[in-house]
């Protein structure tokens, strides 16, 4: 492949590896950015799907998947996404100012403790992993390090950008981690078996990629696309009797 | 060809020797207030904000601006429901969108209530109704919103409306929240379990102090146990960011919404304020 069509391949998205050790390293960057394994704790948030659950509202697979596809395709791609185009954009303009103003907005998105708690400890632990990682240690770790919260989303946004990660392939991965973990949240809540859940993560990835191009058709003014009924689902998880996950 | 409204509408409220004033009022269109009253006495300003057209329709632009000034408490609400009545089919977005911008300032050690009546979204209207609150150290803010989408009395539904709603809130010139809605018919958001799930009415209820922390983890225990007794308490959640509470409804009643807001509002207010609520008698009315 043509340097040039390396390019294009990476820019329409499809995450290939070429034959640049570059190109793998990214892909590896990305792979382990979205694995299930980091340590920033992403599979014990079920950002109001556990009260879903116990309010009988999702079921079953189907029902499940209406529910996740919903956040992700509402206030997934109009908040997080567009909040890591944006960091991305204003690290690579050097714009402290409203890398910092990102952060807080990001943090300002989550409508609920909970929400809000798994944004900001996400966060958190992903600071404490980059701090090691000499590529990522830069002054825009330290302003988030300076804030007084840390959005996982801007944190992420960082990792990306350090590690050369397309945007389309950043916001690609972001939406495949959303949909592990909520999926990987259902399989013990609803409950599905495994077969059952793999199925359901082949059927809902067909939507990542509309996902990522309907998030870049959406400015940073409108960034927002709050589900209500999941948001008012997070904020009852509170009170909910017999809970196993944070949110 | 209807009329279209640019139409502002500035308040200014003062602490005095004499207790809360309507310092000023700037206006320009068809907005504008009585003068302010003093049911509860003179350190609590009660104002009816008026907009004689009753709705808002493609091309009105309304901008309402409140401005509290340290020490100061104004109540603010509304003889009737706001409307944005149904969209004009127009490719223009500006002479096709109704915007009503709603700011309040509130200064150091002020109060600011905003209770308005239900706001009605009709079908096929293409709404923005935005509002900004900023808050400086040790004031006080009661604010809620309750929307009403399609006409569900007639049983008509929300299904071609477009409306994006959206709550700011800054603390010591923080954004700290920052509530986006966005209802069209392409996004199905009104018909999706995780959005509205078909339910036409939803309200927002802001409980924000820059003051006493104490306060508000006092009132959100105490608002959290009275909804937990209510026999709609399905319909009503609760949650607290920091310094604000949020409560919301989403049912199918306003005034099931509205009876409980002002439930919430009288322990609120007591917490926060040391002062007892009664209704604004235009309620009744």
């Amino acid at each position: 492949m043509s340097p040039k069509a390396a390019r294009t391949a990476v820019i329409k998205g499809i995450a290939m590896p070429t034959n640049g050790s570059a190109d793998i390293l990214q892909l590896s960057r990305l792979l382990q950015l979205c694995s299930p394994a980091l340590p920033v704790g992403g599979f014990s948030f079920s950002l109001g799907l556990e009260y879903a659950v116990d309010a009988a509202w999702v079921t079953d697979d189907k029902s499940c998947a209406d529910w996740v596809l919903a956040v992700m395709q509402n206030s997934v791609v109009a908040s997080d996404l567009v909040i890591i185009r944006e960091t991305i954009k204003a690290i690579e303009a050097d714009d402290k100012a409203q890398f910092i103003y990102l952060n807080q907005l990001s943090i300002a998105l989550r409508e609920s403790k909970e929400l809000k708690l798994g944004e900001v400890a996400m966060g958190q632990a992903m600071l404490r992993l980059l701090n090691n990682q000499p590529q990522a240690n830069c002054r825009w770790l330290e302003y988030l390090q300076q804030a007084d919260e840390a959005s996982f989303a801007c944190a992420f946004a960082l990792c990306a950008q350090r590690w050369q990660i397309s945007l389309n392939n950043a916001l690609a991965g972001f939406l495949w981690t959303f949909l592990e973990n909520q999926i990987a949240a259902a399989t013990k809540l609803v409950p599905l078996g495994q077969t059952q859940a793999q199925n359901l993560l082949f059927e809902l990835s067909h939507q990542i990629s509309p996902c990522v191009e309907k998030s870049l058709t959406i400015a940073l003014q409108d960034a927002g696309d709050s589900m209500p009924n999941q948001v008012m689902a997070a904020a009852k998880h509170e009170q909910q009797y017999s809970r196993l996950f944070r949110s | 060809m209807t009329k279209n409204w640019l139409a502002q509408l500035e308040l200014s409220f003062k602490k005095t020797p004499v207790g809360t004033r309507l310092a000023q009022v700037k206006r320009d269109g068809p907005l504008s207030v009585q003068k302010a009253f003093y049911p509860e006495g003179p350190d609590v300003a009660h104002v009816y904000l008026l907009h004689p057209p009753a709705g808002i329709v493609s091309g009105d632009k309304l901008y309402i601006t409140g401005q509290v000034e340290a020490g100061a408490h104004a109540l603010l609400t509304t003889p009737g429901a706001n409307r944005f009545y149904k969209a004009r089919d127009l490719s223009d977005d500006d002479a096709r969108k109704q915007l009503q911008h709603t700011h309040f300032d509130l200064a150091k050690d002020a109060v600011l209530e905003y209770l308005p009546q239900e706001t009605l979204i009709y079908p096929n209207a293409d709404a923005i109704n935005q509002l900004t609150v900023k808050l400086a150290a040790n004031s006080i803010y009661l604010g809620w919103e309750v929307l009403s989408l399609g006409l569900p009395v007639v049983d008509k539904p929300f299904a071609d409306g477009r409306l994006v709603q959206q709550t700011q809130v800054y603390i010591n010139g923080q954004l700290k929240l920052h509530d986006r809605l966005n209802i069209n018919p392409e996004n199905q958001i009104m018909q999706q379990l995780a959005g509205l799930n078909q339910q036409p009415v939803l309200g927002t209820f802001v409980i924000a102090s820059s003051a006493q922390q104490n306060d508000v983890l006092a009132l959100e225990e105490n608002l959290c146990n009275h909804l937990q007794q209510l026999e709609l308490a399905e319909q009503f959640s609760l949650t607290r960011l920091d310094e604000i509470i949020l409560v919301r409804y989403l049912g199918a009643k306003t005034s099931d919404c509205k009876d409980v807001f002002s439930q919430l509002w009288h322990i609120a207010r007591a917490t926060l304020c040391q002062r007892e609520a009664s209704a604004p008698r235009i309620w009744l009315t």
